[in-house]
């Protein structure tokens, strides 16, 4: 078994309205936007041109600073990273090396908020503020590259961690609690699909040299890359092999394949920019302010839904998924909950609610279900009136069928013949009866062979039997005492 | 531009060498001027951001245009140029040469080490380099950006002081361009009754290979400026100057390596079309496109990034720099605009003065065989000023020779003012 040992360094890019040096529109992740049509002089990096600091992007670097718990530093300067690239249009890329914006975080992965078998600290190297590049657009058909200028120059928070994650699920909750962290501060959209964020991986094993992987598309390719790269680094030192050399490889969906080692790697010739005056803040007076303007952390956040209102941590997440969503549950617990009274609604929100959605094939909307809708409906499953599962029916009903919520619920209730059984009335047993009659042979196993496994046969056909109507463990109380007193017909 | 401001010849341009005009060139290198015409659209019609026109407008629109004839020079194929010539300096050669000729009655050129001042003292004419980032760099192609000034060339002071006082603005474009609070205007008590203008001579000038033609004037010039009653010489000490000139040609050459990278054929500009499976054709376009001088500064910028020469060039070169500027500051009286609190010792210089140049301009068939190192050598006087981002001003004395006039950062027009004064008497 050999040790492993994992460092990210992530790019993102930052929610600004302009580019980080230039007065251009930041809208690329508008998918619609025509190339090159977001481009300024300094953009194309025109001779003459020069560039100009946009402040609102030192404010996302600080935001995410914040959130990844770093030391901000009052002075940070950039720096020019040359190599020649017909996207890089400058021939270096502006960014921040020897002095960056803040270095020196930590972030904590935890079983109580990540769902991790053990809490694990990581740390974070640096945060640094630069440029994008543009997209290079290959045609295969003919061999040349098309260029689209909209993405250079937008501004990138590049992260670095340190080697500290020595398990997969702390990347995977590392990356989630990343992204997490970037929407709830408004700093970045969070999606890696777009290339929002970029994730960059190093992967070592024992002593050995690290590997890069590059070019990594999704959460979900990242571990699997990481998974390959740990087996066949292994397998490379199992089988008497040594790893001496960086390397950069990159992912194909079912394999890591090297891009470029050592030798051919690049002189960057990193160079202070002569022209591009130093970053210099006043920290006792920012960051007061700046942290008091954004709003709960992530983690309060969650801890709130836990403790406040007693979520396990996978509705947790559901709910931190989607702002909406949120906020629906919480307008719905004051309404059914503080209000009426009633049992907390995570349930049938998060669990038939959302499935409804998803078997209807609808986005969310709390149009769809309007609390108060919602409100009258779970306190007919509370009294009784309603049994569960016809409730899931009614749900999906009413979701399909929006003129029926105006009809008071209790009448479309007695319209679908769905009021409920009562637990003692004499129609429930009548059910039970017909369905021991109608079911000899299973009952014969039960009471005979001990086979009490076959109960659950017996209530399933109860239900069927009732149209749903009854509730299975008034079934379930009735079967057993109808079974007491059976007796073979011979 | 000498090949993009590289160079203090001003040889190797695009349209052929630039010649002196204080010397005598016998035969014409010109074998002809061609009428050349182009359409330029008309400042009050509807097409002011259209292109020019090297082509008839159609006749629609022809009456939006105006049209423009002017001559174009062609070279003679053989032509020879006067034993005698001598260069005009560079590499804002054009600019001075045009000054000098009288074409202009002032010209605007940039100086990264000594390009204004070069030529202005090769041609005896005015030139005045301000302080760094007191004129906009906005739309200048950039050579080497934390030391490339532009500034002004003429032969009347007065001209000077009105062209900078326009151009005296803060820029909002220029990430160098020094905010309007740093900019010292006109103070009434710089020269006030009974005070005596301090100025203070480096001895770190009293170059050894300075020619001996350029001596005497020296000697001349002190010692007139030593009969004046309202002035006092001292000696000053500025022991980083003998560092200067490498220092300066590693940060220039680094800085230039870097901008000049964008030169790669993809978007503008030269493109040599050959391609290759392996990269777009950067080396191929880059070593075709770019002049000999060019080449070899890149060449040594490159180096000097590299991971092997960073520390022991570019960041050794860097800390010189700061050094040279405190040693400058610690020697003049008046504050450093940027860094008042670590500048302005009472007892110090009003003004620093020393010679522009070492030499006479070098003859122009001589200059084609001197190595690019000696070339460089005739920087050493003004790239030390031009590393501290210091107002200065050729002031001439003589053909082909002039002086320096130095102040402290900012007090641009405390220079020019003095200037005047000098001038006069």
């Amino acid at each position: 078994m050999h040790t492993l040992k994992i460092g990210l360094e992530i790019h993102t890019q930052l929610k600004t309205a302009r580019k980080l040096f230039s007065l251009s529109h930041n809208n690329t992740s508008n998918l619609l936007t025509k190339p090159n049509s977001q481009v300024s002089f300094f953009d194309v990096s025109l001779p003459g041109s020069q560039p100009r600091l946009n402040p609102q992007a030192i404010v996302c670097a600080l935001k995410c600073a914040i959130g990844m718990n770093c030391r901000v530093n009052a002075v940070s300067k950039f720096d020019r990273k040359h190599y020649f690239y017909g996207d890089q249009p400058l021939g270096y890329q502006i960014t921040q090396r020897y002095h960056a914006i803040a270095n020196d975080g930590k972030v904590l992965l935890t079983k109580r908020y990540d769902g991790l078998a053990e809490d694990r600290s990581i740390g974070i190297e640096q945060i640094q503020l630069e440029q994008d590049t543009g997209r290079s657009l290959y045609k295969l058909d003919n061999g040349t590259t098309d260029i689209d200028f909209n993405r250079s120059n937008i501004p990138l928070v590049e992260m670095v961690t340190r080697p500290d994650f020595n398990d997969i699920e702390q990347v995977r909750a590392f990356i989630k609690k990343y992204t997490k962290m970037l929407q709830n501060y408004d700093i970045c959209t969070g999606e890696l699909e777009t290339g929002a964020i970029r994730v960059d991986v190093n992967v070592n094993i024992d002593q050995f040299q690290r590997i890069e992987l590059k070019n990594i598309p999704t959460t979900s390719a990242i571990v699997n890359a990481i998974r390959y790269e740990y087996k066949r680094q292994c397998q490379v030192v199992d089988n008497g092999g040594s790893i001496d050399e960086v390397e950069t490889r990159g992912w194909d969906g079912k394999k890591t394949y090297r891009l470029r080692s050592k030798e051919d790697s690049i002189d960057y010739r990193y160079m202070p920019d002569p022209e591009l005056p130093a970053i210099k803040l006043d920290l006792e007076d920012v960051m007061p302010k700046l942290k008091q303007s954004l709003p709960m952390s992530v983690e309060d956040k969650m801890e709130r839904l836990i403790k406040q209102y007693g979520l396990k941590l996978r509705d947790v997440n559901i709910l931190m998924n989607d702002p909406e969503l949120l906020e629906y549950y919480l307008d719905l617990y004051e309404e059914v909950v503080t209000k009426k009274g009633l049992s907390n609604p995570i349930n049938w929100l998060v669990h038939d609610f959302l499935g409804c959605l998803t078997k209807s094939e609808k986005e969310f909307s709390r149009d769809l279900f309007p609390i108060r809708e919602f409100s009258g409906f779970l306190e007919l499953i509370e009294d009784g009136t309603l049994t569960k599962q016809n409730g899931k029916l009614l749900m999906m009903h009413l979701m399909n069928n929006k003129k029926d919520q105006a009809v008071p619920i209790r009448e479309l209730v007695e319209s679908f013949g769905m009021k409920s059984v009562g637990g003692d009335g004499e129609e429930l047993r009548e059910i039970c009866r017909k369905v021991i009659r109608e079911n000899e042979a299973i009952v014969r196993d039960i009471v005979e062979k001990k086979k009490r496994g076959k109960m659950n046969y017996l209530v399933g056909m109860c239900m069927r039997e009732s149209g749903g109507r009854v509730d299975a463990g008034a079934v379930k109380k009735e079967l057993a005492s109808e079974l007491e007193k059976w007796r073979p017909l011979e | 531009m000498d090949e993009f401001g590289m160079g203090n010849s001003t040889l190797n341009s695009h349209f052929g060498p630039t010649l002196n005009p204080l010397y005598q060139q016998n035969e014409d290198i010109v074998s002809e001027y061609k009428q050349e015409t182009f359409w330029a659209p008309k400042a009050d019609s509807d097409l002011i951001n259209r292109d020019i026109l090297h082509s008839i407008p159609n006749a629609k629109e022809i009456d939006k245009y105006d049209e423009i004839r002017y001559l174009k020079p062609i070279l003679k194929s053989d032509y020879t140029i006067d034993s005698q010539m001598r260069i005009v300096g560079g590499s804002s050669g054009g600019a001075a040469a045009s000054v000098a000729a009288d074409l202009v009655d002032f010209a605007i050129g940039t100086d990264t080490g000594g390009s204004i001042r070069l030529p202005a003292c090769y041609t005896s004419t005015l030139g005045f380099k301000p302080s760094y980032g007191r004129i906009s760099r906005w739309g200048l192609i950039s050579y080497a950006q934390s030391l490339d000034t532009v500034g002004i060339i003429s032969k009347k002071l007065d001209i000077i002081e009105k062209v900078f006082k326009m151009l005296d603005v803060y820029d909002y474009g220029d990430p160098t361009s020094l905010a309007e609070n740093k900019r010292v205007r006109d103070e009434d008590n710089w020269f006030a009754d009974g005070r005596k203008v301090r100025i203070g001579l480096p001895i770190e000038f009293q170059l050894e290979n300075m020619g001996s033609g350029i001596k005497q004037r020296w000697m001349q010039l002190l010692e007139k400026l030593r009969q004046n009653k309202l002035i006092e010489l001292y000696p000053v000490s500025i022991p980083s100057i003998k560092y200067s000139l490498p220092v300066y040609y590693t940060l220039v050459t680094s800085e230039a390596s870097s901008n000049l990278s964008r030169f790669d054929g993809i978007r503008y500009g030269f493109r040599a079309d050959k391609y290759t499976d392996t990269e777009p054709e950067y080396t191929v376009t880059r070593s075709e496109g770019f002049g000999e001088e060019v080449k070899r500064r890149i060449t040594l910028g490159t180096f000097s990034l590299s991971s092997y020469g960073f520390d022991s060039h570019f960041m050794k070169a860097t800390k010189l720099r700061s050094r040279l500027i405190n040693e400058f500051n610690s020697v003049f009286r008046d504050r450093h605009e940027l860094i008042p609190e670590e500048s302005g010792n009472d007892k110090g210089v009003d003004f620093i003065v020393c010679p522009t140049s070492v030499d006479k301009p070098s003859i122009v068939s001589e200059y084609y065989n001197t190595s690019p190192v000696q070339s460089y050598l005739n920087d050493v006087m003004t790239t030390p000023i031009s590393l501290a981002g210091l107002p200065t001003i050729n002031i001439p004395y003589g053909k082909s020779e002039g002086f320096q006039l130095v102040g402290q950062f900012g007090y641009d027009y405390k220079v020019l003012k003095f200037a005047a004064m000098v001038s006069e008497s």
